[in-house]
């Protein structure tokens, strides 16, 4: 036991010299066939307590009256030339008051990253319920367990580079977690104005049914946004 | 030397498979549009408009319907038809055979490979046979994501002609029950189709029941070798339609796909999916949905017929 505090004060020491904020605000732009055209504005927060450990909180608001809560840690296990190992783990909840109905999701998945490509391999369980909670034959619940999520994502140019420009092939995105067989295919870019004030885009496409379905275009998403990250 | 000869092997094994599974696995299909969902459903309500849509006057109060799904007949595999002993033919002469039955539904994915070979085979499983079977009562289809692999759908039009239609049912008693058969082929419903969805339901208190039947399973609530790869509607599209489902009171969604049983309450709306029908399981069963005040159902294996 007493070892057990000493590791946790002494985690928590080492995490809180080296605390460093990055705000992210971002607005984006949605359309699929069956919902049509939407805006979103979202806002993230991450903190670095460490070298090996930072927390983030995001939230999202859609002109589709959806919201989106995210709260997420990565914890670096491994740092080596080669890149980082880590682990991240995301928590996720969904409101949709036009559709009466909520979801929760958890997920916990292991990265590696260098300075020009990141990987993710992870599990993800998703809790869908009713608003309010209807309790006629059961909670009607639905839970989803073991949903597979994957990230595969390349940058021509390593992360300090004053412009880069990337790719990137998903089934999950900042408020968003789909199931193992829903892409996101998406290419990425950013600009840095100096001072720690980054500028940032995005553009991708979510088509239906890849892999056990016969694939269809399904909709699109662009989003640009600003990161800062203040100097110490 | 070893390890090139293994690498070659390696190659030539991948390329045999490869090439002897793609008849059967629409490689391409997967990631490029073979028939878009849009255009089929033009296709489904033009049929509609100039055949209109199938009323069965005069039924009981209390009927019954069968449900199944996934048949998968492919020649490749040697499903096909084994005639008294087949697994469709058993289904429909069961529910033919069946006085309290009124017809039968089957739920998508009747092909399992390229061509037209596997809808002629279950068109032949489900023709009227006087000999073994009681009365002719029809079995009502919908397109699944395996028909339309390998560009099949047109074959699927050619030989069961729509799968986004409305069967009513006007019972002795004056109640009226409302089925809607949907097109999820392709992972989506689509604007056009999710539009004459609402249109339809706009008039659901008219009737007593409505009974909404797509290939497509919503949840992942379990796995087995099948349900891993395979895919459902994008998210906000799936709470769109159940919320739909919900706000009209529907009172059961059938569904297949996962070649599994399957029943999810949700907003009030009973999600059932009807188990396969298909050669490579041991126990293929069906569902019997008794209809009266109530919906009420049962699987039935077919083993047991």
């Amino acid at each position: 036991m007493k070892r057990t505090i000493i590791l946790i004060a002494l985690f928590f020491g080492v995490i809180s010299a080296k605390a460093q904020w990055t705000l992210q605000t971002y607005g984006e732009y949605d359309y699929t066939r069956t919902s049509g055209s939407s805006g979103a504005l979202a806002l993230k927060g991450d903190y670095r307590l460490a070298n090996n450990f930072n927390i983030g909180l995001g939230f999202q608001a859609t002109t589709l009256n959806r919201y989106s809560l995210n709260l997420q840690y990565q914890v670096n296990l491994l740092n080596a030339k080669c890149g980082t190992l880590y682990l991240e783990n995301r928590y996720l909840y969904r409101l949709f008051p036009t559709y009466k109905l909520q979801e929760f999701n958890a997920l916990l998945d292991l990265g590696w990253r260098n300075r020009h490509f990141k990987f993710q391999l992870g599990l993800a369980s998703r809790f869908t319920a009713p608003i309010p909670l209807r309790k006629n034959g059961g909670m009607e619940v639905v839970f989803e367990p073991m949903n597979v999520i994957f990230c595969v994502e390349g940058n021509v140019f390593d992360q300090e580079h004053p412009w880069n420009v990337g790719a990137r092939i998903s089934n999950y995105r900042d408020f968003v977690i789909e199931r193992f067989t829903l892409f996101f295919y998406s290419v990425n870019g950013y600009y840095d104005f100096g001072n720690g004030l980054r500028i940032t885009s995005e553009f991708g496409l979510h088509p239906c049914g890849v892999l056990n379905l016969s694939a269809q275009y399904n909709g699109w998403f662009g989003n640009v946004g600003l990161i800062w990250k203040p100097k110490k | 030397m070893k390890d090139m000869k293994k690498l070659h092997l390696i190659i030539i094994a991948t390329i045999a498979l490869i090439a002897t599974s793609c008849n059967r696995l629409d490689v391409a299909g997967m990631v490029v549009n073979r028939s878009d969902t849009e255009e089929r459903v033009a296709d489904w309500i033009d049929y509609n408009a100039q055949n209109g849509e199938p009323v069965i006057e005069n039924a009981p109060d209390e009927y019954r319907i069968y449900s199944c799904s996934d048949s998968h007949y492919s020649e490749r595999d040697s499903i096909v038809p084994q005639g008294e002993n087949d697994r469709l033919y058993k289904y429909i002469t069961a529910m033919r055979n069946d006085p309290e039955a009124l017809f039968a539904i089957h739920a998508g994915d009747m092909v399992n490979e390229s061509g037209e070979k596997g809808f002629i085979m279950t068109e032949a499983a489900l023709q009227y046979n006087p000999e073994t079977q009681d009365t002719e009562k029809p079995c009502f289809l919908i397109i699944g994501n395996h028909d339309v692999y390998f560009d099949c759908a047109s074959f699927f039009k050619q030989h069961f002609h729509t799968s986004t239609y409305t069967v009513t049912v006007k019972t002795v008693g004056g109640f009226q029950d409302l089925y809607i058969f949907l097109d999820s082929g392709n992972g989506t419903h689509g604007k056009r189709q999710l539009e004459w969805l609402e249109e339809k339901l706009k008039n659901r208190e008219d009737y007593r029941h409505c009974i909404v039947i797509s290939h497509n399973w919503l949840f992942r609530t379990s796995y087995n070798y099948t349900t891993t790869p395979a895919a459902n509607l994008p998210l906000d599209e799936q709470y769109a339609f159940m919320d739909m489902m919900s706000r009209c009171n529907v009172n059961m969604v059938l569904m297949g796909h996962f070649h599994m049983r399957e029943q999810r309450q949700f907003g009030g709306v009973q999600y059932v999916m009807t188990d396969n029908l298909n050669e490579d399981v041991e126990t293929p069963s069906y569902l019997m949905v008794n209809v009266s005040d109530k919906v009420t159902y049962e699987y039935r294996e077919l083993v047991e017929e």
